[in-house]
């Protein structure tokens, strides 16, 4: 059995994420916004159920799949609104350090040729902390993806 | 959990001055030190609402020395802001003073506040530290305050108060001002005023002015009963006046007080006993002669020479009228008495101020005859019908024109001065007088009806001339001109008495040479009665019809001797009889006897009447018996009949 054809996939990727964020405390009146543009990197594990058979005639053109992700983003840009004061977020002490997140989801696949395949998929992400934080404060992020995909398999030998 | 707190204070102080209490309004928002922690940047400054704290205000001086501290326990509101009155707090132990005492001295001085936010404990905080600057040293910066300005404390003014755009200006309670005050417009006291210190009225207006026009006074007192009362400190007396008039030349008068030992030595005062003593004196010699009188009318004595002694019986009609001369001039002489002891317990009731002025006489303004005659002070003019010209013949009274009295009555209709002129009445005033004048003089009219006197020595004066006295001149003349001469009008009283003492002494002498001559007479009808026959019975003849004379019994030899006098005994029927002829011929020459005190107390005290009854008998016996002795010491033969 070829690496290709095994269930276990691993995937490493590159992201550009954006998150943004609004908070507001009635009894102080401040209200606060965040925008942060993040670049990371992905390393991810997919282990692929009812994968297909390399069979052409073989008609089995669905397959499921797990997928976890350890990933890591760095703030490129960002900027956070304070009672219509506007901050720089870079440099800033919970944006000044690399994220890591752990993701994990489920990729429902659809064969269209073995080379090809189109996808659906979920994949929910937690941050974690590392390090020692001087406030009170945590900054966390928690990502809901849900992706719809087209993946061309490259290597795969007819 | 002691809680970190920075605070940015937005602080405003504001003096509120209430009715009721006062202080300096503070307002600060609390803000929380301690940032709001959110990812990124932390939000800082944050207000800290509904949160307890205390805070403690203290006002300091210049040299950091607490002059002033209070503390307020309080809760922030919802935005964190607290409102507080400072003055209104609880005042701390080490304060010195209260707010309200606080010495507002223009000296710097600051405001401190201290927070304490603790829950659990008092931990002060300094919160701020701001220089007072503005509001509280209001007395010497710039206040426009467009409302009403109520200060319930004492207020001090350092600097000028103007309250401008004619705005009045009101005080319900007491004014006191040190120092020198200035009104430029009317000046109206409802009330009962005190002035303490010396008063001056300058009028605004022109000096001089209508002296008839009220408007001319500068102090007028108007709206009462009553007019100006002066009291001066301490008893009455020559030094103290009450009122002292100047002009621009020195004093020209003075209203002063009197006592009675001044007025014991009053000139005038004593003038006028002077006057009363000498009239008590001349009735009481009229009462004398009165009793000599009825010595006269009591005795007989025999002029029948020749024919042996004729007696006559006194005539009881003539005994009777000189009794009763004696009660006239008895009453006289209790009016007489009466007078100046009225006149005392007047002067001595009145006793009080006496007027002073360089002005010497009273005068009153009197009309003129013809309105066009001028008259110059000091000239003599006479009085007809109440009117004046220099014209002194057939004049009812000589009188003078005054220079300057000092106090002049009958004041003329405003407008009809010309028609009158000031006529001296009594006292000191000069007078035109031609020629040599020796002070005591007498001052009478030229008789050329030019108002000009001439002086006359009182030796040399005839009784014919005692109505043109115009007075007596207290100074004297030695050139042959007319000067101006002192002259004492109006005291002539004096004058007319010392004339009819002389005259009294010249009737006196007269009396003895008549004395005298009736002496020679009854000689000689004794000589003739002794040489030509017949001549004793006609003569007796003409005696009984001339005196109507009675015949007595010759029972005493004595009373055949030639020129004696016989002495009779005056009766209390002669007495009560002469009583009744004075009552009668008082009543006919028409006086009220009942208004006279003596014949008042005749008529009431019984024991009165007895009294004067019993010396008038006393009287007249003594006088019988000082001319019964005298008739012996003279050789006469005399004889009491009783």
């Amino acid at each position: 059995m070829s690496l290709f054809q095994s269930p276990l996939h691993i995937s490493l990727g590159v992201a550009h994420d954006k998150f943004g964020a609004t908070s507001s405390d009635l009894e102080l009146g401040n209200y606060s916004e965040w925008e942060a543009a993040f670049l990371g990197a992905n390393l991810g594990v997919d282990y692929e159920f009812l994968q297909p058979r390399m069979n052409p005639s073989q008609h089995d053109k669905f397959s499921f799949s797990v997928k976890g992700i350890f990933g890591t983003d760095y703030l490129i840009k960002g900027k956070q609104k304070l009672n219509n004061q506007v901050y720089d977020l870079t440099g800033v002490e919970e944006f000044d350090n690399p994220v890591f997140f752990l993701k994990g989801g489920a990729t429902f696949n659809y064969y269209i040729t073995r080379s090809y395949v189109a996808y659906g998929q979920y994949i929910f992400g937690r941050s974690i902390l590392f390090g020692n934080y001087n406030g009170q404060e945590q900054l966390r992020f928690i990502t809901h993806n849900v992706n719809i995909g087209f993946s061309v398999s490259l290597f795969y030998n007819r | 959990m002691k809680k970190l707190i920075s605070i940015v204070l937005s602080c405003y102080v504001i003096i509120n001055l209430f009715a009721q209490s006062q202080g300096i309004n503070y307002q600060a928002v609390i803000i929380d030190k301690t940032p709001q922690e959110v990812p990124g940047r932390d939000i800082t400054g944050n207000i800290l609402p509904n949160h307890p704290l205390m805070v403690r205000f203290s006002i300091l001086d210049a040299a950091g020395t607490i002059q002033y501290q209070e503390e307020h326990t309080t809760t922030t509101d919802m935005y964190g802001m607290i409102n507080l009155v400072i003055g209104w707090g609880t005042q701390t132990a080490i304060s010195p003073v209260s707010f309200t005492d606080i010495d507002w001295d223009g000296t710097p001085k600051a405001l401190k506040v201290d927070l304490s936010l603790s829950d659990t404990e008092i931990f002060y905080t300094d919160f701020s530290y701001e220089e007072l600057t503005f509001i509280p040293y209001a007395f010497h910066k710039n206040i426009t305050a467009t409302g009403s300005l109520a200060v319930d404390g004492m207020t001090s003014l350092k600097n000028r108060l103007e309250v401008t755009n004619g705005s009045p200006t009101f005080l319900s309670g007491d004014l006191t001002v040190n120092e020198k005050t200035t009104l430029h417009n009317n000046f109206t006291v409802n009330a009962i005023s005190n002035l303490n210190g010396q008063v001056t009225i300058n009028p605004d207006f022109e000096t001089g002015g209508d002296a008839s026009s009220y408007e001319s006074y500068p102090l007028r007192v108007e709206g009462g009963n009553q007019g100006i009362a002066v009291m001066i400190n301490g008893s009455r007396s020559s030094n103290n006046n009450f009122i002292t008039f100047w002009d621009e030349e020195n004093i020209q008068g003075r209203i002063e007080g009197q006592t009675t030992v001044e007025l014991l030595t009053d000139p005038e005062y004593i003038f006028d006993n002077v006057l009363f003593a000498n009239e008590i004196i001349r009735s009481t010699v009229d009462v004398a002669k009165a009793s000599a009188a009825i010595v006269s009318a009591s005795s007989s004595s025999t002029a029948c020479a020749g024919l042996g002694a004729c007696v006559t019986a006194p005539i009881p009609s003539l005994i009777a009228g000189a009794i009763a001369e004696l009660v006239m001039e008895s009453a006289n002489l209790a009016l007489v008495i009466a007078e100046p002891v009225l006149y005392n317990v007047f002067k001595h009731t009145n006793i009080g101020v006496t007027y002073q002025s360089g002005a010497g006489d009273y005068a009153e303004w009197l009309p003129k005859e013809t309105a066009t005659e001028k008259f110059l002070p000091g000239d003599i003019v006479g009085v007809k019908a109440g009117k004046i010209s220099k014209s002194t013949d057939n004049a009812d009274h000589i009188m003078i024109i005054s220079r300057n009295p000092i106090v002049l009555g009958n004041m003329p209709e405003e407008g009809k001065e010309a028609d009158y002129e000031k006529v001296a009445f009594m006292g000191q005033v000069p007078v035109k007088v031609l020629g040599k004048v020796e002070p005591g003089d007498y001052i009478l009219p030229s008789g050329q009806n030019n108002g000009i006197g001439i002086a006359m020595s009182p030796d040399e004066i005839q009784p014919e001339q005692y109505p043109m006295i115009v007075g007596t001149a207290w100074s004297g003349s030695e050139l042959f001109k007319i000067n101006y001469v002192n002259v004492a009008v109006g005291l002539n009283t004096n004058d007319i008495a010392k004339l009819g003492v002389k005259q009294e002494q010249k009737i006196e002498e007269q009396e003895k040479e008549i004395n005298n001559l009736k002496e020679q007479i009854n000689q000689m009808n004794n000589v003739l009665a002794q040489l030509v026959p017949g001549y004793s019975p006609l003569i007796q003849n003409n005696q009984k019809k001339s005196t109507s004379s009675i015949s007595l019994p010759h029972t005493d030899p004595a009373l055949q001797e030639e020129n004696t006098v016989i002495y009779y005994k005056i009766t209390r029927e002669q007495i009560l009889e002469g009583i009744d002829v004075a009552e009668k011929t008082l009543k006919e020459k028409g006086v009220d006897i009942n208004e006279n005190p003596f014949f008042k107390k005749m008529g009431t005290e019984p024991e009165f009447k007895e009294k004067f009854i019993n010396e008038a008998l006393i009287s007249i016996e003594n006088e019988i018996e000082k001319s019964y002795q005298k008739d012996i010491k003279s050789g006469v033969k005399a004889i009491k009949m009783y």
